[in-house]
């Protein structure tokens, strides 16, 4: 297994203006995350909303530089790396986007839209690209004759599939997902994850998954990585997690998701509380003020990532309050 | 034979779906399909026919004075004559003569300077957009300063500068219509640049010129297009007000901004002399207009009826 894609305490921070005379505060949006990603592979990332998931998203698709950290995408560096070798890495990251309904260029004709990533990084003549968008819809499940067509005269479905065949026609080594299926309808939902995993089963593609949907991410991840404002507080396969939650907030978390089985019911693990705001977060473990172990121990130190049991947790009473 | 003759039929039907119109056809559909769009392109055809061939289709000279016949009334007014359809104005010279003639200038003035202010504008507030940080509030605040002056006040000051004649009139029109774009443009892709589709064309690879360009620019081109149209007439009527004071135009020279401008001493006495180049100039506009709209529709596939 070759790893594509790893980062290390990637960070984000953004300067936020608190208003005329006074100084700017600091937003830390994603605080020092690391974790691998193999070919082949996908990885989950959840958590509740403001965690920094799309934070995540913006830096590992070079939208946007990270404020620390490294990135390495298939071995190159990309954080300290030349400008040049950053664009050619441009074509093996690609990203689906939340909502289907601004992620497509209403201006744009839907082969026109496709082939725009092989016009801009291929050589290839109009006939061959126009060949090779045909066989990418057909791939998705498009008709030839949507090649003509706008995006407004899709449904949500069709149009997420379109999105997916536009991060497709690169042939990305890592595309990132951010909440690709939230904005669809349940009907619709299963179509696009099927259609995710059928491409990387022949494509080979890594997946960077991003959801609050736990139930979407059991079917889909291989590995999944818990956030919490900014940081990871868990790593570990799919299996692991969901049968053995070490992090007291990922426990809260997996307890959370709903059941139609009352026999699948556990008891709620309520968490106390809203996220705290990141532009000031607690001292030490950013989960103490919410967490039902919390020490005084918890309120001094940060809880750094450490291997527990073949997962990765942060905490520190993740043995005594282990089930 | 029947099932060979079914799959050529099935085939056909294939083809038919296959095949689309060429971008030229589909645009016409969505724009004849507004009337309003097509009779003001057939009363614009009409205009811009009577400047291109103005020398043939003309009755009279525009700048031959009949004295014999000063503000004779149009031809189906009390006392008015026949050979003069629109009548003549304060120095005898046939009114439609001059408005055909006047065409040539008054559509040049207008279209003229209303690109050179639009194209500027467009790219100046893209750069804007694109660079808000230094390179866009410089634009800014140099445009909030061009649209604080008194915008006749400036076009006489600029005319000042590069002296008279026509084409320093239009530059100087242009000029003073310039901030109107560059904060429209700016405006609409400020808005569009934090969509995830502008996002995706930058994870494609795109560069700033083309997200500028083709990406960006396309979906701010509506309130562009009736920006664009509503200042053709002020365009129109600017240029008479630099001619009126000496510095646009200069008369006998038939354009409908200068004649509307010189006959307003006659208003009371002879309504044709200032009605008639005030309807054309109206009428044109609203023409003008009109395609505008239909030009905006047929630009937008939205409201393109589904193929």
């Amino acid at each position: 297994m070759s790893t594509v894609l790893s980062a290390r305490d990637l960070a984000r921070y953004y300067e936020v203006s608190q208003g005329f005379m006074k100084p700017k505060a600091t937003v830390k949006a994603l605080n020092g995350v690391s974790f691998d990603l193999e070919a082949g592979r996908t990885l989950a990332v959840v958590g509740e909303s403001g965690c920094g998931k799309s934070t995540l998203a913006r830096q590992l698709t070079l939208v946007e530089a990270p404020s620390a950290g490294s990135l390495m995408l298939d071995g190159v560096d990309v954080t300290h790396g030349v400008q040049k070798d950053v664009k050619a890495l441009r074509a093996k990251v690609q990203m689906v986007f939340q909502n289907p309904y601004a992620s497509l260029n209403p201006r744009q004709k839907i082969g026109a839209q496709l082939g725009e990533p092989l016009l801009i990084n291929t050589t290839l003549s109009a006939a061959e690209r126009e060949e090779k968008v045909k066989a990418m819809m057909a791939r998705v499940g498009l008709r030839p004759e949507h090649y003509y067509r706008y995006p407004h005269m899709f449904s949500g479905g069709q149009r997420q599939r379109i999105a997916i065949a536009r991060a497709m026609m690169l042939n990305p080594k890592i595309v990132v997902a951010d909440e690709p299926t939230s904005a669809l309808d349940v009907s619709i939902q299963a179509q696009v994850l099927n259609l995710f995993m059928d491409l990387q089963d022949e494509l080979r593609t890594a997946y960077v998954f991003i959801s609050h949907n736990l139930a979407v991410v059991e079917h889909v991840a291989d590995d999944v990585m818990v956030m919490y404002l900014g940081r990871a507080v868990e790593i570990g396969s799919k299996a692991s997690i969901y049968s053995r939650p070490l992090h007291p907030y990922t426990r809260a978390l997996l307890s959370a998701t709903p059941s139609i089985h009352p026999e699948d019911r556990q008891i709620k693990i309520k968490i106390q509380g809203e996220l705290p705001s990141p532009l000031n977060p607690p001292s030490g473990c950013t989960f103490h003020k919410r967490c039902p172990y919390a020490v005084d121990r918890c309120k001094a130190e940060v809880p750094e990532l450490r291997p527990l049991e073949g997962q990765q947790v942060a905490c520190h009473r993740a043995e005594e309050i282990a089930l | 034979m029947a099932t060979t003759n079914n799959l050529k039929a099935a085939a056909a039907e294939e083809q038919a779906a296959l095949a689309f119109p060429s971008p030229m056809k589909e645009f016409w559909q969505g724009f004849s399909h507004n009337r309003g769009a097509v009779i003001g392109l057939v009363f614009m055809t009409i205009v811009v026919f009577c400047a291109l061939f103005a020398p043939w289709v003309a009755p009279y000279d525009p700048i031959e004075q009949y004295r014999e016949h000063m503000l004779t009334p149009p031809a189906w007014a009390d006392g008015g004559m026949s050979q003069y359809l629109l009548g003549t104005d304060e120095l005898g010279r046939d009114i439609l003569s001059r408005l055909i003639h006047g065409a040539r200038l008054s559509l040049m003035i207008g279209l003229m300077s209303v690109l050179m202010a639009m194209i500027p504008g467009v790219i100046l507030g893209l750069v804007a957009a694109f660079f808000p940080r230094v390179v866009g509030s410089l634009i800014m605040r140099l445009m909030d300063i061009m649209m604080a002056l008194p915008s006749l006040l400036l076009a006489v000051a600029i005319m000042a500068i590069l002296g008279p004649g026509l084409i320093n009139a239009m530059i100087a029109i242009a000029v003073v219509a310039l901030p109107a774009y560059v904060r429209l443009t700016r405006a609409s892709a400020m808005s569009e640049l934090n969509r995830d589709y502008v996002t995706a064309s930058r994870v494609a690879g795109a560069g700033t010129l083309r997200l500028m360009f083709v990406t960006v620019l396309p979906n701010c081109m509506a309130p562009l297009i009736v920006h664009a149209t509503m200042s053709f007439s002020s365009a129109i009527l600017e240029a008479a007000a630099l001619g009126f004071l000496g510095l646009g135009v200069q008369p006998p020279t038939p354009e409908w901004g200068t004649m509307l401008a010189s006959a307003r001493d006659y208003i009371e006495r002879a309504w044709w002399v200032v009605t008639l180049p005030g309807l054309t100039i109206l009428l044109s506009v609203l023409a003008i207009n009109l395609m505008g709209d239909g030009l905006r529709d047929a630009l937008d596939p939205k409201l393109k009826r589904a193929a």
